[in-house]
């Protein structure tokens, strides 16, 4: 294979991947946490930087089940009756 | 200094989510209340003088006197009851201005907590418009608590509350004596406090409601809106749909040109560009269906609407209560759903909530106009109706009339004796701001982009994974596609949805379906795209031209058949149990939602064949 090819192989198989854990982080909200604390943990050992780690930690703590839970059709601020 | 601990509370439609976000900003955390499915809204902000407040956004509530969940809620915090919540250091009541007759008898009750209360007067702007004069010290003096005025609109509205919250601390203010007339004693206050002329506008609005409530011509205009409505969904927005569809193929040619032949390529092209860009082309038409919805609903003609169709419900076994739960799903099941809190009779509630599903949500639009477009001919019937507008409103009305029968069909298995009197409040009439009717259509636009920004793309592109690989076998003939997992899935279910006129390609679509709908649409051009192979990038974005040369007019009409009752995506299912707190609920609106599906989509495809 052409260093291209496999360099556009691996692009696209990351860009799936990636959207497969976003998925299973929304259809099994404890797993995706599990993954963003591991994710956070990694970036504090590798350093980098708060703006990276601060979102990792973020969506590593569980949400409280407000809202609708999960579906992202509507503006989740205005989710819900009216009061 | 201890943060103030401050509830916002209030009856229905008095502004109060509008101050709460004022005060607030996207300072907020959404969630519920313990051992309730009432929603729990909290916030925080800061005083020009610098104190931290604590804000509850509570439930709104006609009375104290509890008749729904909501109001239980409301009552019980309010009071320094509700287990796990701190009691509020101060009330501040929200009452709209311009209609203190139905507001100031809640304001009354407040006094009998024993808690400091402010009462802010919101949409005091409106009343001035209206030609009201409130002496703000009288009404002071006579409700015993500060009053401050409001506009939860506009940007330094609450001025003047947060002038007061740094002020002196009310006092507690005398209860009403038990047994006193509230009625007359709000007759009374507003007598002492409020002049107004009767407005040009009241009278107009009272020449309005003899036509809009009329028994006969009531529901026509009712009818006649709703045709309306769908008849521009189509005749609008096919200039917008055919430049973002020459957009989009333009994207799609320069990429594919720019980009070296592979699977990113592929990817990028089949997947994102095909996939998403087939969904978004629909974005003209669910703005133009917004517009309406919004336009009716600012008019204040929405609630007159509810009252209009109550007889009607009420024939179904439902109450007018039902149909604003009913009427939000028409935008997303999920918030029509959790709106039948307001609902009291429980019975009511769960036959409205296994029967919000039938109403055709915003996520079936792009899937009904593609099949439309393309198998229903753009002609006019009897002159001046479009024939495919025609169509859509005829979908949106098998939804409504199948839901009606559905709970017709529940209350008959199970009767409930106990009637629930609907009593709401008209709002008055107005013209639909048009500053917040862009604003409602550019939050809505933003809701759909981001949607196929996330939800859509990444199924599409999980899609395109799965119909790529694994790749065909050396001497295989036929479609790669075929020969992917995603080709194979498809075939696996055919012969359960074969009866039905489906293929396999549309087997394949059904399935990211269930976590978005409008992705099968995003999901068949994907797989069409990948099935045409490498030169069509243009065809895959014009999928409504490809489909009449795969499918015939009957499988078009049995997938179409098949959206009305399907169940809607999995966050609908979701929020049911939430709602419900029942699995059993779950599985009872699936199945009967499938079987329901399934026997439309049947008999719809081999009737077409018939005829």
């Amino acid at each position: 294979m052409h260093a291209p090819q496999w360099l556009q192989a691996l692009v696209a198989a990351t860009l799936v991947a990636a959207c497969a854990a976003y998925w299973l982080g929304r259809l099994f909200p404890r797993l995706g946490q599990a993954g963003w604390q591991a994710t956070a943990g990694l970036l504090r050992r590798i350093h980098a930087p708060q703006a990276l780690i601060r979102p990792a930690q973020a969506r590593a703590r569980p949400r409280p089940k407000g809202g609708c839970g999960g579906c992202s059709g509507c503006a989740d601020k205005d989710c819900g009756p009216k009061t | 200094m201890t943060p103030l601990n401050i509830a916002l509370v209030g009856n229905p439609n008095c502004g109060k989510t509008a101050l709460f976000n004022l005060l607030t900003g996207s300072r907020q955390k959404v969630a519920n209340y313990a051992g309730a499915t009432v929603e729990r809204k909290e916030g925080w902000f800061t005083t020009p003088a610098g104190r931290s407040v604590r804000l509850l956004d509570l439930p709104g509530a006609y009375s104290l006197n509890a008749t729904s969940p909501d109001e239980a809620v409301t009552h019980d915090v309010c009071a320094g009851t509700y287990r796990g919540e701190a009691a509020p250091d101060l009330l501040v009541c929200v009452a709209d201005a311009t209609n203190l007759r139905l507001h100031l008898r809640f304001v009354l009750e407040m006094r009998s907590l024993g808690r400091p209360v402010v009462l802010a007067l919101n949409m005091i702007d409106a009343a001035q418009r209206n030609g009201m004069e409130i002496d703000l010290p009288r009404l002071q003096a006579e409700l015993g608590m500060p009053v401050v005025p409001t506009v939860g609109i506009r940007r330094n509205g609450a001025r003047d509350l947060l002038a007061r919250l740094d002020g002196v601390p009310p006092p507690v203010p005398t209860p009403v004596p038990p047994g006193t007339d509230l009625h007359a004693m709000v007759r009374q206050i507003l007598a002492d406090c409020v002049t107004h002329a009767t407005p040009l506008s009241d009278r107009m609005e009272e020449r309005l409601d003899r036509w809009v409530l009329h028994p006969v011509w009531g529901p026509v205009i009712l009818l006649v809106l709703l045709f309306l409505m769908f008849q521009a969904v189509f005749a609008w927005a096919q200039p917008l749909m055919d430049g973002i569809d020459a957009g989009m193929g333009l994207l799609g040619e320069q990429v594919g040109r720019l980009m070296p032949d592979g699977v990113l390529r592929s990817l990028i092209v089949d997947g994102v560009i095909a996939g998403a860009g087939s969904v978004v082309t629909f974005l003209p038409q669910i703005l133009i269906l917004f517009a309406w919805i919004l336009a009716l609903e600012e008019s204040g003609y929405l609630p007159r609407a509810a009252f209009l169709l109550d007889r009607l419900m009420s024939v179904a076994g439902l109450s007018g209560r039902s149909f604003i739960p009913l009427l939000s799903s028409f935008a997303c099941a999920v918030p029509g759903i959790m709106a039948t809190r307001t609902i009291q009779n429980p019975r009511d509630r769960l036959v409205t909530i296994l029967v919000a599903p039938l109403m055709t949500c915003s996520a079936r639009l792009p899937i009904y106009t593609l099949l439309i477009g393309a198998f229903i001919p753009h002609r006019n019937v009897a002159g001046f109706m479009n024939l495919q507008g025609l169509v859509l409103f005829g979908l949106y009305a098998l939804g409504i009339i199948s839901a009606l029968v559905v709970a017709r069909i529940m209350r008959w298995r199970n009767p409930d004796r106990r009637e629930a009197t609907l009593l709401m409040e008209l709002p008055a009439y107005r013209l639909p701001n048009p500053r917040d009717l862009a604003l409602g259509l550019w939050e809505r636009a933003r809701i759909f982009l981001m949607r196929v920004g996330t939800t859509i793309v990444s199924l599409t592109v999980l899609l395109w994974g799965l119909s790529s690989f694994p790749k065909p076998p050396a001497g295989a003939v036929g479609p790669a596609i075929d020969w992917s997992l995603a080709g194979r899935i498809g075939h696996i279910m055919l012969p359960v949805f074969a009866p039905l006129g489906f293929n396999w390609q549309i087997c394949v679509a059904l399935i990211p379906g269930l976590a978005a709908r409008e992705v099968a649409v995003g999901a068949l051009a994907t797989v069409y795209s990948l099935g045409s192979g490498a030169d069509t990038d243009q065809a895959a974005l014009q999928l409504g031209g490809m489909l009449p040369t795969h499918w015939s007019l009957p499988t078009a009409l049995s997938l179409l058949a098949w959206y009305v009752y399907a169940p809607q995506c999995v966050a609908t299912l979701a929020v049911i149990r939430r709602e419900t707190g029942s699995w059993r609920v779950v599985a009872l609106t699936a199945g009967y939602l499938f079987g329901l599906a399934y026997a439309a989509a049947f008999l719809t495809y081999h009737i077409a064949r018939m005829l």
